[in-house]
């Protein structure tokens, strides 16, 4: 082992690492490195304060001053990603300092790549795995759509066919919907009983008071119950009742060898832990008495519709000393390494502004962030049209121009403000962070309005963007639905499958995934008759005709009696090259054969097609049938948009073209040029909207917690309004937002949103938004004094260009 | 003021000795689509039988260690193998029926969608799986310290003219079986003992043993899968060489598993692997298993081969350590820049098909290979072959 000081020495001299902690600036880093004794450690970090730093360089030192093997350290962070990087940063920083303390360690006794450092949900299922119960297997995690299939089939679907439980559910769920309204459709009301399931295990809610509580909550208590028996037959996971099992066996001792092999516990992203999870924590903490420490910053959380609980960070002294008996330590870091101060100040600014927000954060307060880098001379900049369309048109020509002639002038002719780009800069160093990433949306219609799609900001700037040959790298801004190659592609397969739409018929779509399907079948009609490359052989009108054929029940001598669907979605995108080369089609065709594959295992065919049957009528029905359950257990969550894409699973994104990402994907990430839309499309103060942006009802996701509060353990949530949640969760998403450029934060929005207000009340044309510095007691700081008559817009903490 | 270029992606990539390296010999588009995309296979048939052998294996082992290491005495091998009918209730088990360790593993296999391709291939898996315990077990059970070791190791990746996002990787791979060897302690009738000493006429002392069960035919030596698994154990070897407790490892063991009961392309391969003097394991001259081999025509079943040539097939000795390791990490260390070199080409070139433009070799792979339809360069196809339009289904 070494001694601190001599370690303090090689994180700042070793090549690779050169982490001067003994730099006045790194006083917090250096304060949280030493810490040690019985305290647990809470590190308040705000952004790009480097809390990855402190982290890596205390698990070093646990290894090499503390003498702990790395075997008994367990990282925990909030996404696979963060965990990958975490890992990176660990393994490479280990192996440069260990490489300078040549052969005073023995390289076999410290083996880096033994350290856990995961998520939660991989810890757990890792722990289960290798500590299996005698006669068990490994537990099997579903996938979210096979969860949300098993649930239908195994609980949900029955209850929700009787008209009186129907009733009482849909009364109940109304409370959870978006629109406030009740389910518009079973798929709706399917996924709001999942997210309350998983709300009541994440919060660890007291399920008999629950189910005494009423007669709907009677209803979803039972549901959940069926499901969860069903899972437990088969011993299926989702990751909900996974960590339900692990924290089950941390308590009854039976994980008692892996509980003994943890002696340093650490915990990122603390801000979004929900119940459930901190159970897990605080049971490793009371059987390991592991060295723990926490890291997290309560004004960066912001998944509270997955479950996370900011106030179990905000209250996690007194909440860990309940559980644990152990007192907490919080040191705080502020000092920040990524942005220039013209960026720090506007986001201190925007955090700090609104009164009703103090009481919201972590007691006592945090200092304000403190920007390290020089100043820039680049103020935050903003970009204000008239219509999205406009705005679309604007940005696209700053960001080509900034590519193509790499420079651009912005700020008007009296003080230009120029922007270079470095040799080897590109578009990739740019990032476009919106609320919603949706490039189309679909106007679902109640009345007698036909249903359309609308191109939304984004999809705007990518037309924008391709007329000067520029190009925006977003997989989820198109519902799959909605994307040209992935409508010719299930429409192939509808054709393929049910020629003359009667199986689909027999389903009992949605209107709404009627439309698609139907939207689907034309666009591959049209396709088909194009007769498009490879045309040899019969072609693709031949490979549809001969399995039309096969459905209509004709004896195919080429058939065998069943075939997997994911081989005919594999077959028909040779007729679709841009799926064999481009990878944002890469991550649609995972979307789509991750769900055939997945819910294989929940549906009655195996997502395989039956034919070439001949004789008995029974088995005539299982070729159509096979079909059906195709129909309904793959297409129809597509035509319902249920189906989310997973962008992670590309390697990397092509440097020439610009990200687009919700602001919650662009947490922990920085850009040199930050785009942030605060509101293409608000040209109003339009009540549809306000949810975005001043909200004037409680959000649904709140209103869940707050009816689930009466059944927790300990009250967590009560010591704050509703509504005052709900807008805390928007000053902090925009606080995100802010604070990833590292030298250029570009807001845009529509202009309407600048307007100073008219009136008496300077309450007309206005359009209130907490992200431009409004208040949520609806007082305005950006309004500049006036006299007489009042301006035509503010004057914003920002330029204009 | 100047933008400053976005921090490349810099990451410690963790690659799986089988799931991706190996993965990535065979055919780099297959795997950039499968592994890098993750479109999962349509037919994950030899996933099946890979996993239904490795779990039945691993359950009955830990039925065997649970009675000996309670004080109890496990039941006497053979043990039986009864099979649930296929989707009928359970039949009324032993304890130690092998069928219902076997059925426990297919269950769990059918929830992550994985099932046999067919009723003959689901047969043919339980007589395999009887085999391989009553005939393997007796011999290994005894021997094993640890079933299903992880291990994990950092290497540098090889240098080179483009620049990667990594400097490092990680290797990871799951070891089946590692054996606890003290040469004077075993019975000498202990068959594995008997191959390692063979093999390893000089081995003293403590040792360890890595064994690896293989769910295919011993491959024939003019064969990738020849070499590989020569790579594979030599590879785990080094990553457990690296562990704290590790001892000494003398040898690998791949045991292939469909040796046992062999079947036609089993006797195919051995046939031609004698013509061609590419098969390492011979029957004796003018012994009843050479006649036997000899007068096997495709169709004619194998089960009158002696149970001692079926278990010289099935198992491969590979000593262990000096220039066989490190060619075995040369090799991985060769794919792993190569992969990283395609993601970077991928990256600045936005093209999948140019960035990882198949050259597979093995007609086998394509025949079976889920993207055929629309690969530019299958293998055994003309330079200037022209993707042609599939015939239904």
């Amino acid at each position: 082992m070494i001694d601190l000081e001599t370690f303090i020495d090689l994180a700042r001299d070793t090549p690779g690492v050169g982490r001067d902690l003994r730099d006045r600036e790194n006083q917090a880093q250096l304060d949280a490195l030493r810490h040690e004794g019985e305290r647990l450690l809470m590190v308040a970090a705000g952004p790009g304060s480097g809390k990855t730093t402190v982290i890596v360089l205390r698990a070093l030192r646990c290894v090499l001053v503390d003498g702990e093997l790395p075997e008994h350290l367990l990282l925990t962070t909030f996404t696979k990603k963060a965990a990958r990087e975490l890992r990176t940063r660990w393994l490479d920083w280990g192996t440069a300092i260990l490489g300078a303390l040549g052969d005073r360690f023995d390289p076999r006794a410290i083996d880096l790549n033994r350290c856990r450092i995961d998520t939660l949900d991989s810890v757990a299922q890792q722990a289960l795995a290798d500590h299996k119960l005698p006669g068990t297997l490994a537990p099997i995690v579903a996938e979210s759509a096979t969860s949300k299939l098993m649930l239908k089939r195994f609980g949900f679907s029955d209850a929700y066919r009787g008209a009186l439980t129907k009733e009482s559910l849909d009364t109940l769920f109304s409370r959870y919907t978006f629109s406030g309204d009740p389910p518009f459709n079973q798929g709706e009301a399917l996924e709001v009983a999942k997210r309350l399931s998983e709300r009541l295990m994440q919060d660890r809610v007291s399920i008999e008071d629950y189910r005494d509580s009423g007669v709907a909550e009677r209803h979803v208590v039972s549901i959940l119950e069926r499901y969860s028996t069903a899972m437990a037959e088969s011993s299926v996971y989702d990751y909900t009742s996974l960590q339900a099992a692990f924290l089950e066996r941390l308590r009854n001792g039976s994980l008692a060898e892996w509980l003994a092999s943890v002696s340093v516990l650490m915990v990122d992203e603390y801000q979004d832990t929900n119940p459930l999870q901190e159970a897990i924590y605080f049971a490793i903490i009371a059987g390991a008495a592991p060295q723990a420490t926490i890291v997290g910053d309560d004004d960066q959380a912001m998944y509270r519709f997955r479950g996370g609980s900011v106030e179990l960070l905000t209250q996690f002294s007194s909440r860990a000393m309940r559980a644990t008996g152990r007192n907490t330590l919080r040191l705080d870091m502020t000092r920040n390494f990524r942005s220039t101060p013209e960026i720090v100040r506007f986001y201190n600014n925007h955090i700090d502004s609104d009164p009703a927000f103090a009481d919201a954060r972590i007691a006592p307060r945090k200092p304000q962030v403190v920007a390290s880098r020089g100043e820039s001379g680049m103020p935050v900049l903003g970009m204000f049209r008239e219509t999205p369309e406009e705005l679309a048109a604007a940005l696209s020509e700053f960001l080509s121009r900034l590519v193509s002639d790499r420079r651009v002038l912005a700020g008007g002719e009296n003080d230009p403000l120029e922007i270079t780009m470095a040799p080897g800069g590109d578009l990739g160093d740019a990032v476009l962070l919106c609320h919603s990433v949706g490039e189309a949306r679909y106007n679902r219609a109640r009345g007698t309005v036909p249903e359309e799609v609308e191109t939304r900001f984004v999809g705007l700037l990518r037309r924008q963007l391709a007329e000067n040959d520029r190009h925006i790298f977003n997989p989820g801004g198109q519902a799959l639905r909605l994307v040209p190659s992935v409508r010719l592609l299930l429409g192939l397969l509808v054709l393929c499958v049910d020629p003359d739409g009667s199986a689909t018929r027999e389903v009992f779509p949605t209107r709404e995934a009627q439309f698609f399907l139907n939207l689907w079948r034309r666009s591959a009609e049209a396709f088909v008759r194009t007769n498009p490359q490879p045309a040899d052989e019969q072609g693709l009108p031949g490979f549809v005709a001969r399995w039309q054929d096969a459905a209509a029940g004709t004896i195919q001598p080429r058939f065998p009696r069943d075939w997997p669907a994911l081989e005919l979605v594999f077959t028909l995108i040779t007729w679709i090259p841009a799926f064999h080369s481009d990878p944002e089609h890469q991550v649609w065709l995972e979307a789509i054969t991750r769900l055939i594959g997945s819910v294989a295992t929940a549906s009655p065919y195996e997502m395989k097609f039956l034919q070439n049957v001949v004789g008995q009528a029974d088995q005539m029905q299982n070729v159509r049938r096979s079909r059906m359950s195709f129909i309904r257990d793959a297409l129809l969550p597509i035509a319902e948009n249920e189906i989310e894409v997973d962008e992670e699973i590309m390697p990397s994104v092509p440097r020439d073209r610009l990200q687009v990402m919700t602001i919650h994907q662009a947490k922990g990430l920085e850009f040199p040029l930050v785009v942030v839309d605060v509101g293409a499309h608000f040209r109003s103060n339009h009540e549809a909207h306000r949810f975005l942006r001043h909200p004037l009802e409680v959000s649904n996701v709140v209103r869940m917690e707050d009816d689930i509060e009466p059944f927790l353990e300990s009250p967590l949530r009560g010591g704050r309004s509703a509504l005052d949640r709900t807008f805390d969760d928007l000053v902090r998403l925009y606080y995100v937002a802010c604070s990833r450029p590292q030298s250029v934060l570009l807001l845009v929005g529509n202009e309407q949103c600048l307007k100073f207000g008219s009136g008496r009340n300077l309450d007309k044309s206005i359009v209130p938004h907490v992200a431009l510095g409004w208040n949520r007691d609806m007082t305005w700081p950006w309004r500049q004094p006036f006299q007489g008559k009042p301006p035509t817009r503010v004057n914003p903490p920002f330029r204009l260009i | 003021m100047e933008l400053e270029i976005r921090r490349p992606d810099h990451i410690v990539p963790s690659y799986s000795l089988t799931g991706d390296l190996l993965s990535y010999s065979r055919c780099r588009l297959q795997y950039r689509y499968h592994n890098g995309s993750s479109l999962p296979p349509s037919r994950p048939v030899q996933l099946w039988f890979g996993e239904f052998l490795h779990g039945t294996l691993e359950l009955c082992f830990r039925y065997w260690k649970e009675l000996v290491d309670s004080g109890g005495v496990p039941p006497a091998f053979p043990w039986p193998c009864t099979p649930r009918p296929w989707r009928q209730d359970a039949p009324e088990w032993a304890l130690s029926d092998i069928g219902r360790f076997a059925d426990l593993v297919e269950s769990s296999l059918s929830q992550q969608g994985k099932q046999a391709r067919s009723t003959a291939a689901r047969e043919s898996a339980y007589n395999r799986i009887e085999l391989a315990v009553n005939e393997l077990g007796p011999h290994l059970f005894e021997l094993i310290d640890s079933a299903e070791k992880k291990v994990i190791g950092t290497r540098p990746v090889l240098p080179g003219a483009t620049e990667l996002r990594c400097s490092n990787y990680e290797v990871h791979g799951v070891i089946d079986v590692l054996t606890h060897v003290t040469l004077d302690s075993v019975d000498n009738q202990n068959m594995i003992r008997r191959r390692v000493t063979e093999r390893c006429p000089d081995l003293r002392g403590v040792y360890e043993v890595i064994v690896d069960y293989k769910g295919m035919r011993r491959p024939r030596t003019d064969e990738r899968y020849w070499d590989e698994g020569d790579w594979q154990v030599q590879t785990y070897a080094w990553l457990r060489g690296r562990q704290p407790e590790a001892m000494p490892v003398a040898a690998g063991i791949l045991i292939y598993i469909n040796e046992l009961t062999p079947g036609d392309a089993e006797m195919s391969s051995l046939k031609r692997g004698i013509v061609n003097r590419t098969t390492d394991v011979l029957p004796e001259p003018d012994s009843e298993d050479e006649q036997l081999i000899r007068l096997w025509q495709p169709g004619n079943r194998a089960n009158q081969l002696s149970l001692q040539f079926r278990l010289s097939r099935a198992i491969r000795v590979i000593p262990i350590g000096g220039p066989s390791t490190d060619n075995a990490l040369t090799q991985f260390d060769t794919v792993v820049r190569l992969i990283e070199e395609n993601i970077i080409s991928e990256a600045s070139d936005g093209n999948i098909l140019r960035a990882w433009s198949p050259d597979c070799q093995s007609e086998e792979t394509c025949v079976a290979c889920d993207f055929r339809n629309f690969c530019p360069r299958p293998a055994g196809k003309a330079p200037n072959y022209v993707v042609s339009a599939p015939l239904a289904p």
